[in-house]
């Protein structure tokens, strides 16, 4: 602050009679909201997507912001208008280089406003329970990065030659996330020319495996045998295939399942049992199966966080 | 076609003169495609989305009369009401009741924000995340996942546009390769992709043979990217006409019930069309629907494009969540700008354009639906909270993907662009 002004101690002598405790959020917020925070905000992108950050580093929108200051430091002593700048900015005369609001971006504030930001300011700069934004605002400590997939623990890197063999039956494969050791297989194209005997094909990476889409191929339940000892499966999709109950009672090991594919086959409510069992199932799909709507809600029930869908 | 700016060749002038003739095609392609094959792209983050709808709605559809409703204030809604839907406390406008049923899916995106208050414009910097400037043509948000992900299923087109102008899907400076390949009509499917039956498997061969011995050599004299990318297309070409994939874009094969439940209009139709294209494994699916450009007569013309948009993408959303198939399609509608909320009662109570503050939704795609992000004021006219440029939503788009938002593309001219210029993915949007 550069600039103290000398008419601040008369407009102190104007306030002749003391009003009860200004309320922050009734009286002083709507004065600050209309005349400062359109500069003084949190950093926001304009049309152009250019940031645009308060001015004077000063942010008027948050009871943070306003106790913190800006680049000339404290905007507020709370008890002593005297030496809160907040207070005597407001009152330099529109063309000194330092008034509030700058000339040309907004008019003079009115007496009243003045002294209610002056009042506020004596009784304490007591906020209330309004605490604004802190949209922005440095976050104490970053969120820890994300651990590593747990399920990957204990899988090795696939061998090239055993991905390459499951290539040549026209699956894709692929890491499901960068620097995994696990692996996603599917037929984007030509699901028709594959059943059991090439499912089998997949076991020489059984470890690895975590996304399997097996819809639309020929297998039937016996190939479910094989996909039973993928340890890290968490992603099936079985949907318009031949499996029945009795292949989806083979995959009652398969514990870290979290998504389910089972639409346009022909398993009922007897699959229900063995999936109850799965407790980290978060979605089944059982669209045009024999599953009936009361079992399906049921069953929806029975794990935390299931969602099922029926249509 | 115009030689004067290589880039601007479009895929569909190629594949029209390619189809056309049978003659032209190579069965040897010397120099082979280079679009990136599925196998070569690793997501960086679990369980991405693999596939993009993007339903274009060309011409700035109003937002206060869709996504973005201001119930009681009458001045700016004039005759559009607000109903309830299945989020908590969202309200959509009652020109998309079948929408509102599907809104646990949807994050209305309700801050976005442009500079471009024309059409050719605003599209642009929509669909290619720069300004339009007269030195480059900047590639289609389809030709950059094609570019950075490449193809799911190398049979058929990673990148298809449905019912819009081939010039929106132009793949600029990265050349024809990484273009969306147009479908005029959905019920039509892709034109031209059978061999004509009076032509026999072996004249067929015959004749490409004879191309070929022709075209060879051509291609030893002058080799440029256009001729490669050329090649390229007749490669594709033939691969589509032999393949079983090409099912995927005939639309008969859909159930009468699917297509019912889908909805008469055509914009109805290539949803379901788009749908049966990611099965196939086709990455990036615009659609378009046209003629929200409401001038004159608002009130009668929103009502109309809403009953289109609403049977399409309610179905959509519909029809990929009972198929397990929502978590890993993003569907995007998007437009290139609002309407002013200000309605001008000597235009038959017609709506302007409005850059500065307009609607768009992302649904599926790892997005936790049921929600709203952004904000404008009580009259719809400017944004208040978390406001979103063209660029923010295309990174959006793009970590949805599990693209690399930061990885710098050479143009030919040797300068760098990114897929979504400086934008700023919103990762809180997803689950």
């Amino acid at each position: 602050m550069k600039v103290l002004s000398t008419t601040a101690g008369l407009l102190l002598a104007a306030a002749a009679t003391a009003p009860a405790a200004v309320n922050f959020r009734t009286q002083v917020w709507p004065v600050l909201a209309k005349n400062c925070v359109e500069c003084h905000r949190a950093p926001y992108k304009d049309n152009a997507g250019k940031m645009i950050e308060p001015k004077g580093r000063l942010r008027l929108d948050g009871a943070g912001g306003i106790m913190k200051g800006g680049n000339e430091g404290e905007s507020v002593v709370a008890g002593d208008p005297d030496k809160s700048p907040l207070y005597q900015r407001i009152l330099l005369p529109i063309d000194h280089e330092d008034a509030m609001p700058p000339k040309g971006k907004g008019k003079p504030l009115s007496f009243n406003d003045s002294e209610l930001i002056k009042e506020w300011i004596i009784d304490g700069a007591d906020f209330g329970d309004w605490k604004g934004s802190d949209a922005g605002a440095p976050v104490a400590a970053k969120a820890a990065p994300k651990t590593a997939d747990p399920l990957a623990a204990g899988a090795t890197i696939a061998p090239e030659a055993a991905k390459q063999k499951i290539s040549s039956l026209g699956a894709l494969v692929t890491p499901i996330v960068k620097d995994s050791p696990l692996l996603r297989i599917e037929w984007v194209s030509g699901a028709g020319a594959i059943g059991d005997k090439e499912v089998v094909e997949l076991a020489a990476v059984a470890g690895n495996i975590s996304e399997l889409d097996l819809s639309g191929t020929k297998i039937t339940d016996e190939a479910l045998t094989t996909v039973a000892k993928f340890p890290r499966l968490t992603w099936l999709k079985l949907n318009g295939t031949a499996v029945t109950d009795a292949g989806v009672a083979k995959l009652k090991g398969l514990v870290n399942l979290n998504y389910l594919n089972l639409h346009s086959t022909n398993v009922s409510d007897t699959s229900l049992t063995t999936l109850t069992g799965l407790r980290k199932l978060r979605q089944v799909y059982l669209w045009k199966t024999r599953v009936t709507p009361g079992e399906a809600a049921k069953f929806a029930k029975s794990i935390p966080d299931l969602r099922v869908a029926l249509e | 076609m115009n030689f004067h700016k290589a880039d601007e060749f479009t895929r569909r002038e190629l594949m029209i003169k390619m189809a056309k003739s049978a003659f032209g095609i190579s069965l040897a392609p010397m120099f082979g495609n280079s679009v990136a094959s599925a196998a070569d792209f690793v997501p960086n983050r679990p369980r991405a989305a693999k596939s993009v709808i993007f339903l274009m709605m060309a011409g700035g559809m109003s937002h206060l009369d869709t996504w973005d409703v201001k119930p009681g204030n009458a001045t700016v809604m004039g005759k559009t009401k607000a109903i309830d839907t299945t989020a908590a406390g969202i309200q959509i406008s009652e020109n998309l009741p079948k929408s509102a049923k599907q809104l646990q899916h949807m994050v209305l995106m309700n801050g976005m924000s442009t500079t471009q208050g024309a059409h050719e414009q605003g599209q642009y910097l929509l669909e290619r995340s720069y300004t339009m400037r007269g030195t480059i043509v900047h590639p289609a948000m389809g030709s950059w996942v094609m570019r950075l992900a490449g193809k799911r299923n190398n049979n058929i087109p990673g990148f298809v546009s449905i019912s819009g102008d081939p010039n929106l899907v132009n793949g600029g400076f990265m050349g024809a390769k990484f273009a969306g390949v147009p479908i005029g009509d959905p019920n039509a499917g892709l034109q031209d992709s059978i061999k004509p039956g009076s032509i026999s498997e072996d004249d067929f061969t015959k004749r490409l043979k004879l191309a070929d011995a022709l075209n060879k050599q051509f291609h030893t004299v002058v080799s440029s990217s256009a001729i490669r990318d050329h090649e390229g297309l007749y490669s594709d070409a033939l691969r589509i006409m032999h393949s079983e994939d090409l099912k995927a874009f005939d639309l008969t094969k859909e159930p009468t019930e699917i297509k019912e439940f889908y909805g008469p209009s055509r914009f109805a139709q290539g949803c379901l069309l788009a749908r049966r294209l990611v099965e196939h494994g086709v990455r990036f699916i615009q659609v378009t629907h046209g003629g929200w450009d409401t001038h004159y007569d608002n009130f009668t013309t929103v009502p109309a494009r809403c009953k289109d948009l609403d049977d399409g993408f309610s179905a959509l959303l519909a029809d990929l969540h009972r198929r397990g198939m929502l978590e890993e399609t993003l569907v995007v509608v998007a437009t290139e700008f609002g309407r002013t909320p200000e309605i001008v009662s000597e235009h038959e109570d017609g709506r302007d354009h409005y850059p500065k503050a307009f609607s768009c939704v992302l649904a599926g795609g790892g997005i936790k639906g049921g929600r709203t992000y952004g904000k404008t004021d009580a009259s719809g006219s400017k944004v208040v909270e978390n406001l979103t440029t063209p660029q923010d939503f295309n990174a959006t788009i793009a970590h949805s993907l599990g693209l690399p938002v930061e990885q710098v593309v050479i143009s030919p001219s040797g300068r760098p662009f990114t897929v979504a210029d400086k934008g700023k993915a919103i990762t809180s949007l997803f689950a």
